[in-house]
């Protein structure tokens, strides 16, 4: 039996020549006209790789995607407790310093991640001015690790301390912990590499008051449904990413009753810089999602990225499935918005390890979603819209529970396949804030990065080694 | 002279679309040259051979349009909007505003019409391999339009088509018919009893051509690609095809249809028919075959067509008919010195079947390809020439001749001027895919030649009636134009051949009894 049935009505996908979708319509058959690009721009290497990983690998590397993919849009995080980095971070002990991004030397940072560390240094004491700081950490004195290698996420140019109080997220389900700091807020703070009295000071008050403040705070309201919150949010105009102010408000009405109960005098300075924070929630997002990767990461054979994330100089991500760092420099931020009298000159390389956002379907993602971000995109909803169906164009699945009001309640995309990335020449969008490349001035603008296409054809050779042997 | 570029980034036409805006271009008056093309590495060095800057391109590469236009100052900007005009105005172009975005890759095309069952790929051969697999994955059928797919590339697709239940058809397949529909370059026919299983293409549209107008009908048509049933390739889309053939309800007999296979794979493939009553066209296989039960091996179209109706107990026309009186008026008026035939072809197994048919008649008969390697063209004096005019060297940079009938149109002007000439053979493919109108636009031509005393036309129209051309309106055209007329091309060949050597009678032959 040859089993190939013949006999069925036809309806044809047509790539190339027009005239042939043409001549089945004219039989009154329907056919849909493929706009046919040259994949992975004319690449051979790339070509032969993608030929057989939608060839003969197809079967196994789909199965494990939907499985990836699954579990980026079901699993269910919820944040559990707040406590100090060594305390509760795996492998992070009390001289380790978690930083954003790939692994690095001191030598290699960037010089707002640098600015980043020696505040953390001095806010756990063990230097008085940056000089010292900078001495100590130069000397090896401290021990620089990616949070990425501890469960852990931290956004922008965060550099965490031993005492530095943590978010800790579980998804029970899933078995999986994640960690995240205390978002820093605005003005002159560490994470826009600020090394200030003040930045140096913002950090003693998130160990001092509001770690343990927000701790007492979630022992009274109990856990909190990361997600839940975060798709109320979505609806209210946030991406989760370079917006959160919907979802942090959402946030701060769940713990309202309980900030009031709380006795310490200091519960008004928390709540001045809870109303200060509209960025409050980003770092509960991220916690959440790195919760999902945790899970995602653990299928074999799949071409989907549950690693990414950038340190101002690198850009790295892996594949579900594989411990492997695939690494590039860390571009500029493409579509940017600067404030006034600095430009392009004056911004550093991508940062963060936000973009673990963007792996689950937030963040440019959910761009369409956000109007306060359409601004950054080219100003019209089309242009947010137009993004969300690009990310769309390289992602495996739609969102369950991140609903997109504009484009018909479709699901955002997750889950970004390396495949089409390679193949269609779009890499993931992240939206994210930009630092000052030099001087420590903080931030100096907001836009949408794009992210570098080459570890991306990295990670595609490799799994092609790996599955075609 | 003044030169102009404009590049559209990240837009991608078909070469059909680049061709047709490059010649719009063109037939503006003081216009030197132009081209619209991708910015590929080759195109970018073209450009510079006309003497184009470095910079004019700016940076773009391969997935990016250009236009590019030598010509007088008045001239460069109407050609410019003459050459946007063709490539952005045409159906399958940009959509209106508000539409959803054309479907970017195929995954994005099934989710736009989850139905989709049958992949038509054309795109370059570099990348054919690649949207095949992909069509595979998905669990569809594949015609393989594209040429230039390695064979190593083409092994591994057929074996996993075979893997998953599926076709893949070819590469360099061009010619399908499945579920009543016509893909690719196909004939409008009847539904019937004939399933057809090709591995050239003009010679399925032969076969199915001469299936509808003789009254058996066509089940399916089943493309191969021409290497299909060479010792490499193994037959092995063949054998899945004629297995799919013989479980299908609706396919009483098999018609096989290739140029010359390697002889054990034919064998093979024809052992599968398994009691269904099986002919294979083997154009131009000389050996005998040790054949099963039901089967019959035949060397042209035509006989192959013959022998299938007579195996369903169906009546075969009189092939002959009239047709030595056509030759012999023909012949009236043809000077002594006029004794050679030229065949200008645009179907390439059409083109060998007469090859095949004229070597036994005529002698060494001269073409770019031949059947023999010592009879390549150029073709010494007092030679006969057969052309297939859809060969890669006489399409390069222009459209095939069954798409538009320009270039052979110049053949013809110039066969009509050889005053050695007795006759000119031409095909005329109709159905999907060809010319709207070739004939139209042959006859003129032919008329003209033949009413200044030159060579004869002996034309043969490949269609049906319900070709979107209509195969009777065809024909009366050329016949207006005086041409000779045949009911198969194997005719029209014969008919050629009595012609240059005077002899009517030859119209009558038969083959491979």
């Amino acid at each position: 039996m040859s089993g190939i049935p013949l006999g069925a009505e036809i309806e044809v996908a047509n790539l190339g020549l027009s005239l042939f979708s043409e001549a089945v319509r004219q039989q009154g058959r329907p056919a849909v006209q493929v706009d046919w690009r040259i994949p992975a721009a004319g690449d051979p290497g790339a070509v032969a790789a993608l030929t057989r990983l939608y060839g003969r690998h197809s079967r196994s590397i789909d199965r494990a995607n939907a499985e990836v993919a699954r579990r980026l849009d079901e699993g269910s995080p919820k944040l559990v407790a707040i406590r100090p980095a060594a305390e509760v971070v795996p492998g992070a002990d009390a001289k380790t310093i978690l930083h954003c991004g790939p692994p690095i030397g001191w030598a290699d940072m960037a010089d707002p991640l640098k600015r980043s560390v020696r505040a953390a240094v001095m806010a756990e004491g063990w230097a008085g001015n940056p000089g010292e700081a900078e001495r100590l950490v130069a000397g090896g004195g401290v021990r620089l690790e990616p949070a990425n290698h501890h469960d852990a996420v931290v956004p922008m140019a965060s550099a965490i301390g031993p005492t530095a109080p943590m978010l800790v997220v579980e998804d029970e389900a899933a078995g999986t912990r994640a960690f995240s700091s205390i978002n820093q807020g605005p003005g002159e703070v560490p994470w826009f590499g600020r090394e200030t009295p003040a930045a140096v000071e913002r950090l003693v008050f998130l160990r001092e008051v509001c770690g343990p403040l927000f701790a007492e705070c979630l022992r009274g309201s109990g856990p909190i449904d990361i997600f839940s919150l975060a798709s109320q949010g979505l609806q209210m105009g946030d991406d989760l990413h370079m917006r959160t102010q919907a979802t942090t408000n959402l946030l701060i009405r769940s713990l309202l009753p309980h900030l009031l109960q709380l006795e310490s005098p200091r519960k008004v300075d928390l709540g001045r810089f809870l109303a200060s924070n509209h960025l409050f929630f980003l770092n509960l997002a991220m916690a959440g999602a790195k919760a999902l990767t945790l899970w995602a990461e653990q299928v074999p054979g799949s071409s989907v990225v549950t690693t990414m994330s950038r340190n101002g100089t690198t850009y790295g991500i892996k594949l579900a499935g594989n411990d492997t760092w695939f690494i590039t420099g860390s571009p500029p931020v493409a579509k940017a918005i600067y404030y006034a009298d600095l430009g392009p000159e004056d911004g550093a390389g991508d940062i963060g390890d936000s973009a673990v956002l963007e792996l689950c379907g937030l963040g440019g993602c959910a761009t369409a979603a956000s109007p306060a971000v359409a601004a950054f995109v080219g100003g019209t909803m089309d242009d947010a819209v137009a993004l969300t169906r690009d990310m769309a164009r390289v992602c495996v699945s739609a969102s369950t529970r991140f609903k997109l009001p504009a484009l018909q309640f479709r699901g955002t995309p997750v889950a970004v396949d390396v495949r089409k990335v390679v193949e269609l020449g779009i890499t993931p969008k992240v939206n994210t804030g930009i630092l000052h490349a030099r001087d420590g001035s903080g931030q100096v603008g907001a836009g949408v990065a794009e992210a570098p296409i080459a570890c991306f054809r990295d990670a595609l050779l490799e799994l092609d080694r790996r599955l075609s042997g | 002279m003044l030169r102009r570029v404009r590049v559209f980034p990240d837009k991608f036409v078909d070469s059909v679309l680049q061709m047709a805006a490059t010649r719009a271009m063109l037939e503006l008056d003081e216009v030197e040259w132009a081209a619209a093309a991708m910015a590929t590495p080759a195109n970018a060095g073209i450009l510079a051979g006309k003497g184009f800057g470095e910079g004019d391109l700016g940076g773009a590469s391969a997935n990016d349009l250009f236009l590019a236009v030598v010509g007088t100052e008045e001239s460069v900007d109407k050609a410019m909007a003459a050459g946007e005009a063709r490539l952005f105005s045409s159906p399958g172009g940009e959509g209106g505003a508000g539409e959803a975005p054309q479907p970017r890759s195929l995954g994005e095309a099934l989710e736009l019409q989850p139905g989709t069952n049958v992949a038509i790929i054309s795109v370059p051969g570099d990348y054919a391999a690649l949207e095949a697999h992909k069509a595979l994955s998905a669990g569809i059928h594949v015609l393989l339009f594209s040429d230039n797919v390695s064979l190593e590339a083409e092994i591994e697709l057929k074996d996993r088509a075979a893997e998953v239940g599926r076709l893949v058809m070819g590469p360099g397949a061009g010619t399908a018919m499945l579920g009543g529909t016509g893909l690719g370059f196909a004939n409008v026919v009847k539904p019937g009893r004939v399933g057809v299983v090709a591995a050239a293409g003009t010679g399925a549209q032969e076969a199915m051509s001469l299936l509808d107008r003789w009254g058996a009908g066509v089940s399916h048509v089943i493309g191969l690609g021409g290497r299909d049933l060479s010792e490499r390739v193994n037959g092995r889309m063949a054998r899945l095809a004629v297995g799919a053939m013989r479980e299908d309800p609706a396919t009483e007999a098999i018609l096989l249809v290739s140029k010359p296979p390697s002889e054990r794979v034919a064998r093979e493939v024809v052992d599968l028919s398994g009691g269904t009553p099986m002919v294979a066209s083997l154009v131009g296989l000389e050996t005998e075959l040790d054949l099963p039960e039901g089967v019959a091996v035949v060397p042209t179209l035509e006989e192959g067509v013959v022998r299938t109706m007579q195996a369903l107990g169906l009546a075969v026309p009189d092939l002959a008919e009239g047709l030595a009186e056509g030759v012999a008026e023909a012949i009236a008026g043809l000077g002594p010195d006029r004794t050679l035939l030229r065949g200008l072809f645009s179907g390439g197994t059409l083109c060998y079947e007469s090859l095949v048919i004229l070597s036994p008649i005529l002698g060494p008969v001269w073409s770019n390809t031949p059947l023999d390697g010592r009879f390549r063209v150029p073709a010494p004096d007092g030679a006969h020439v057969c052309l297939d005019l859809g060969e890669e060297e006489y399409t390069k940079g222009r459209p095939h001749p069954m798409i538009d009938p320009e270039a052979r149109i110049e053949w013809l002007r110039e066969a009509g001027e050889d005053p050695a000439l007795a006759v000119v053979l031409i095909d005329v493919v109709l159905g999907y895919g060809a010319h709207a109108d070739p004939a139209g636009e042959l006859a003129p031509v032919c008329a003209e030649i033949m009413a200044r005393g030159g060579p004869r036309v002996v034309a043969y129209v490949l269609g049906t009636e319900q070709d979107p051309q209509g195969y009777q309106r065809q024909r009366a055209t050329l016949k207006e134009a005086g041409c000779t007329l045949a009911p198969t091309n194997a005719r029209a060949t014969l008919a050629a051949a009595a012609i240059a050597l005077r002899r009517p009678e030859l119209v009558g032959e038969k083959f491979g009894r």
